[in-house]
């Protein structure tokens, strides 16, 4: 009787990561056509369609790119944590995956956020750059960022890089609702939230629209971008797992 | 865009510089993936070779 146990027949099929590649493989050209649709049509509402603010003039447009970004950047860190968790109290085959790849991602996007707000607040505040709570703590988020993708980077053994780097991108939580309610708990020059407040977003439709669009089109990014880059990270593993096992068979 | 066309695409520039840089890395990162793997392969292929004609001068 052949005692081999069929991996596949534990788990659940989606978080095999045999099948997890299949079904990446097959629906990535479909997720990556949305995205660049949702990237063109948000594109045009943002440059063409919606009006120029009547005190920032054409600056407002900025905030198409930039508040997507700032979002993106927050809600990636909230996936490494969702999948630290995953690692350290359910030790899903998945989750140490998912969490290294969108550290790479969340920097990309926290360092567009403070670009475009630099350049953002040049016209609006006259200076590219003020140590405001929100601004400075968007900073260290990009610094977290950057410490995380070290830490994988420094501990060779895939399973402890995923603990220690778990331990640690939870710690890091504590900056989240700082930034986000920092412009509510500080004198900032920032101004205060328009679309996540409780009583409603303050913003004009024909400006709130293409906002939420580019935040869908980033949002197709990130999954676009994120499935992708793990995928490739299964691939690298297995070829970790064919290199260690050669080397243990050659000795 | 009046005035401040120069800080709206400067803004779209990083953006979007941002965006291809990530688009980049993630099919580099990929075709470096698939080589390190057929390298792996490759290896352990002929080192199952050597494997079997070791065995077999043994016999």
């Amino acid at each position: 009787m052949s005692t081999t146990l069929r991996t596949d027949l534990v788990r659940p099929s989606i978080i095999n990561p045999g099948r997890f590649g299949a079904l990446v493989d097959r629906y990535m050209p479909f997720l990556a056509a949305l995205t660049a649709l949702a990237f063109a049509v948000g594109l045009y509402l943002a440059l063409w369609a919606s009006p120029e603010d009547y005190q920032q003039g054409a600056t407002v447009r900025i905030m198409y790119v930039h508040v997507p970004a700032a979002w993106l950047a927050l809600f990636t860190y909230m996936v490494m944590a969702s999948a630290a968790l995953g690692t350290l109290v359910w030790r899903h085959p998945l989750a140490d995956v998912a969490g290294k790849t969108a550290a790479p991602i969340g920097a990309v996007f926290t360092a567009i956020s403070l670009a475009s707000g630099s350049i953002w607040g040049k016209p609006m505040w006259g200076a590219w750059w003020v140590w405001d709570a929100r601004l400075t703590s968007m900073l260290i988020l990009l610094f977290m960022y950057l410490g995380l993708i070290a830490l994988w980077r420094a501990i060779d053994d895939p399973g402890r890089a995923a603990r220690v780097t778990g331990i640690a991108t939870l710690v890091g939580v504590i900056n989240i609702p700082i930034i986000k309610f920092s412009v509510d708990w500080w004198n900032t020059l920032h101004q205060g939230a328009s679309v996540m407040r409780f009583d409603g977003p303050t913003i004009h439709p024909s400006m709130l629209v293409p906002l939420l669009v580019m935040a869908l089109a980033f949002m197709l990014l990130f999954a676009t971008v994120h499935l992708s880059a793990m995928r490739t990270e299964l691939i690298r593993r297995r070829a970790r797992t064919v290199r260690l096992r050669t080397a243990r068979g050659t000795r | 865009m009046g005035d401040y066309a120069g800080y709206v695409i400067a803004a779209y520039a990083v953006t979007f510089g941002g965006i291809a840089a990530l688009i980049a890395w993630t099919v580099l990162d990929r075709v470096g993936a698939r080589r390190a793997l057929g390298r792996a392969e490759r290896a352990a292929s002929r080192a199952g070779d050597a494997a079997a004609g070791n065995a077999r001068d043994a016999a």
